[in-house]
């Protein structure tokens, strides 16, 4: 599990600090790489210094490019199209949903306000993308 | 031979025929008087008498025998009887005699004698056989037929016929009557057949009814003076007509012919007629008497043109109408060739001639000039009559045409009319349709000049369009601000009736202003535009050149400039409503901009509550929690209890924001509609209830297959709301009971959701779909109060109603529709 990095996309510090005491609440050790804007996450994803994500964790609402669009440059580049990308984000509109998986996000989830829900969220995220989930040989 | 020479023949027969009887009887009278009367018949017979023995000896003979031999009684006594008979006569005779014997008589038959000198002489003679004292002798008649035989038989086929006419009067109508020429004139002689009349001849022949008695007595007077008046002028026949009355009464004209009959002495001894029963004949000549005048008068008086002429085309007659349509008298008709007057081209001449003679079937039209000079247009038929003649029937149409040819001029200026008003109708534009107009008018009256102006409300002209007008005057008009009434068709406009000046003179007198002097114009007419009695414009017209309109067309153009005025009230009309309705537009988009707008706020506004307004919330609980678990040590009880009222209090929110994001999510949402089953969605409901509270016994009724039109996401959230209401407030009862069920209200379907629980102040009920509106503690029965705010605008949406009845401690039932 260690080798595999997070690229956590996401520009509330606190939702940030409060992912990672999930993480950490979870047992999830990982790397995580955090991008606190759009422009930040697509850097982390195509820039000099790129990581190769085990899981990207992307937020909707965010800084100078959005959510959907950094989603949509993941999935129309030959080299980060096949990452795995959960939305994890407050909106529960329904465009926003519907956008999401038109692009291609692999799941969508909503974050609990109730942080003991939100832990139960990521644990089972964790779990399912980090251990269960077989992602394609590179 | 006719019946008329039939009937004189008959008549001259009968008259000697007459004469012999009268005469006979006469002689007869005298000689039976006479002892010597034998031997004086004997001798003073005119026919030749001969008494033979039968041995062909002659006894005796009278001199009128002796005469047919030319000899003496004396010398003629001595000869025998074949002495005086021709051999080729003796086989004849021979018969004769064998007759003779056997019958008793002999002939008559015709043989010849030998006279003295030797010649034959043609004899008829018949005879019979006596006896005197034990002897037989033969009486011999004999009558010599010399030149006169041919006469004689004439006489005796005459009085045959005469035999045959007398059976034929008395079978005909004719009844043959002998007057004597006396007082009241006693009849001699009267046919069988008076019994036509009812009379029988022996009432007249026996002198009793002289024949004055049954001449009708007003007639009597009249038939005595003709009877004298021809008798004293010596006519030997006339004819009368009168009245005579019958056996019964009856009065029955009579056409009498008298033939005069006068004695020796050249007096009238008789009267002998024919006297014919014309009764019927007479009624049916005063029919058709009666028919003729009508006729007559028919044709003088029918308005038609009657005439007749013959297979040359010839006039023969002419009616009333014709002389009174046409002008030439009858006399005149006959005494010229009129037609060729009437058609004084030779091509139209020939025509009405051709149609005269050759008769067409059919009417045709030809224009006829009369005899004032005058054309009038006929119309014309023939007929061909037995006679010969042809009848020529004629009809003045002229007014016909000349109305006819009014009312398609009529139709004519309509459609023109219409036309105009039609085009310019649909040119909204004043300019535009006005020019159209002046070029319309400019085409009905025929000229080349004309203007249209508008009149301000500082009462000054505007020229709105012209043509042909000079540049001085376009430079007036449009530049002076010329008022009304400084112009041609200044008066028009103040008087609201057109104007027109004929010719120059007229035109001089109203252009006051030096300009228009100049224009040398000839003919000027102007029209008002009149709008509510108000003139709104003028049109003119006018010419330099020497044309004059037609008045018709210059009545047009004021029927046009009327209909003009109503469009061009209709333009400004609808310029108005333009300018408003671009008004109404301009605020219509600008209120929408502003409402897109707000609506666009509105929808970043519940994004930015969906998405930022539960990151705080995240952060205060998660942080919260963050306290309470990692320093749990350093609080007491009440300060980790405050933690997670703060806690509690950031799922409140979470659960108010969701909530307000639904309802607002809602009243956005499209319909999506569809056919829904109800009970098939609030059975799964159910059972989720039932699920989430497993430990709560609750009787729910639910109506089998109830099925709306609707959208199916949206009345799944109206049932859950409801549902999970009935829930929550059936909580504290024992006997729970939820109810759905549908009912017959005014003719609409309703709907219900009904149950026994807590129920409310039904004071509140207004309250009760207002969103945050509760009515009951939130400790008691916990809720956002969106729910039903929620509900009522989804069925709100659906096009129904909801309303809910309720009693506290009782229950409450919801109702809709949708």
């Amino acid at each position: 599990m260690e080798e595999k990095t997070i690229l956590l996309i996401e520009d509330n510090p606190d939702d940030i600090e409060l992912t990672l005491r999930a993480f950490k609440k979870n047992r999830i050790v990982n790397n995580v790489v955090i991008a606190r804007d759009g422009e930040e996450a697509l850097e982390h994803l195509f820039g000099s210094n790129a990581v190769k994500p085990a899981l990207v964790l992307i937020d909707l609402k965010l800084p100078k490019i959005d959510g959907l669009e950094v989603l949509r440059q993941i999935r129309s580049n030959e080299k980060t199209k096949l990452y795995p990308v959960v939305v994890l984000t407050s909106s529960t509109e329904q465009n926003d949903l519907k956008a999401a998986y038109e692009l291609g996000t692999n799941s969508y989830i909503k974050k609990p306000v109730n942080f003991e829900a939100f832990i139960e969220a990521v644990h089972k995220l964790g779990v399912y993308w980090l251990l269960l989930n077989e992602p394609p040989m590179e | 031979m006719d019946i008329e020479q039939l009937l004189q023949e008959y008549e001259r027969t009968r008259l000697a025929h007459l004469r012999i009887l009268e005469d006979q009887k006469i002689t007869e009278a005298k000689l039976r008087k006479s002892e010597a009367y034998n031997r004086l018949l004997f001798n003073s017979s005119p026919i030749g008498l001969a008494l033979w023995k039968m041995d062909g000896t002659l006894v005796d003979v009278n001199p009128a025998y002796a005469k047919i031999l030319g000899r003496t009684v004396e010398e003629t006594l001595k000869l025998t009887y074949w002495d005086i008979t021709p051999k080729k006569y003796e086989e004849q005779e021979k018969q004769q005699l064998k007759s003779l014997e056997e019958t008793g008589s002999y002939g008559p038959y015709e043989k010849e004698y030998i006279h003295k000198d030797g010649h034959l002489v043609p004899v008829r003679l018949q005879g019979v056989i006596f006896e005197q004292e034990g002897e037989r002798f033969i009486l011999s008649s004999v009558e010599a037929i010399t030149d006169l035989r041919r006469k004689e038989d004439e006489l005796k086929n005459a009085y045959k016929k005469t035999i045959e006419l007398e059976t034929i009067i008395n079978r005909s109508p004719a009844v043959a009557f002998l007057w004597r020429a006396a007082e009241g004139w006693p009849v001699d002689y009267v046919s069988e057949n008076i019994a036509l009349f009812g009379y029988t001849p022996a009432e007249f022949l026996s002198g009793t009814l002289p024949f004055a008695q049954i001449i009708y007595p007003d007639d009597l007077e009249r038939v005595r003076k003709e009877v004298s008046h021809y008798s004293q002028t010596g006519a030997t026949e006339f004819e009368q007509e009168y009245r005579i009355v019958t056996k019964s009464g009856e009065v029955r004209w009579v056409n009498n012919q008298t033939f005069v009959r006068c004695n020796q002495n050249n007096e009238i001894t008789h009267y002998q007629g024919i006297v014919i029963d014309i009764t019927e004949h007479k009624i049916a000549e005063e029919e058709v008497k009666k028919q003729k005048e009508l006729f007559q008068k028919i044709v003088d008086y029918i308005p038609l043109m009657i005439a007749s002429f013959d297979e040359k085309g010839k006039i023969q007659l002419v009616n009333h109408e014709i002389v009174r349509k046409l002008g030439w008298s009858l006399e005149e008709w006959q005494a010229e060739n009129i037609l060729e007057k009437c058609y004084p081209k030779p091509e139209d001449f020939k025509k009405a001639l051709d149609f005269m003679i050759n008769k067409p079937i059919g009417w045709k039209e030809l224009k006829t000039t009369t005899k004032y000079g005058t054309v009038i247009d006929t119309i014309w038929t023939n007929i061909l009559l037995p006679d010969g003649l042809s009848m020529g029937i004629g009809q003045d149409i002229t007014e016909s045409k000349r109305a006819e040819e009014e009312i398609r001029q009529t139709n004519e200026e309509l459609r023109v009319i219409n036309k105009i008003i039609s085009t310019t109708a649909s040119i909204l534009d004043t300019k535009e349709m006005l020019d159209k107009v002046l070029i319309e008018a400019l085409k009905i009256v025929g000229l080349e000049g004309g203007t249209v102006c508008t009149i301000e409300p500082d009462n000054t002209l505007n020229l709105v369009t012209q043509r042909e007008s000079s540049d001085e005057t376009i430079c007036e008009l449009t530049q002076k601000k010329i008022k009304v009434g400084d112009c041609l068709c200044g008066n028009c406009a103040n008087e609201n009736r057109p104007l027109i000046l004929r010719d120059r003179e007229a035109v001089l007198q109203y252009a006051t202003r030096e300009v228009l002097r100049g224009e040398n114009i000839n003919f000027h007419a102007a029209f008002p535009f009149v709008v509510k009695e108000k003139s709104v414009g003028v049109l003119c017209v006018f010419t330099r050149t020497d044309k004059k309109p037609a008045e018709r067309s210059l009545k047009l153009l004021e029927t046009l400039t009327a209909q003009v005025a109503l469009a061009i009230e209709n333009t400004k009309l609808y310029e108005e409503i333009k300018k408003h309705s671009l008004q109404l537009e301009r605020l219509v988009s600008d209120r929408t901009a502003k409402l897109q707008y707000a609506i666009e706020e509105l929808e970043a506004f519940s994004y930015s509550v969906s998405h930022d307004l539960r990151a705080p919330l995240r952060a205060i609980d998660g942080f919260s929690l963050a306290l309470l678990e990692d320093y749990s040590d350093k609080l007491d009880k009440e300060g980790k209890h405050y933690l997670q009222r703060v806690r509690n209090a950031a799922t409140e929110m979470a659960l108010l924001i969701d909530d307000l994001l639904n309802l607002s999510r809602i009243s956005r949402r499209e319909l999506k509609r569809g056919n829904v089953d109800l009970s098939k969605i609030i059975i799964s409901i159910k059972d989720k209830l039932i699920a989430s509270e497993p430990g709560r016994i609750v009787k729910f009724t639910i109506e089998e297959d109830v099925r709306v039109e609707g959208d199916s996401n949206l009345l799944k959230i109206v049932m859950e709301n409801l549902f999970s209401n009935a829930w929550k407030f059936t909580s504290k009862k024992k006997n729970a009971k939820i109810e759905f069920g549908i009912l017959q209200k005014e003719g609409k379907t309703v709907y219900y959701i009904k149950d026994n629980g807590v129920g409310f102040d039904m004071r509140y009920a207004d309250k009760l779909f207002s969103p945050f509106q509760r009515l009951h503690r939130k400790e008691d029965y916990p809720g956002t109060g969106i729910g039903l705010a929620t509900v009522k605008r989804i069925i709100l949406k659906h096009g129904g109603n909801i309303w809910a009845e309720s009693e506290i401690e009782k229950g409450t039932t919801f109702y809709f529709t949708i």
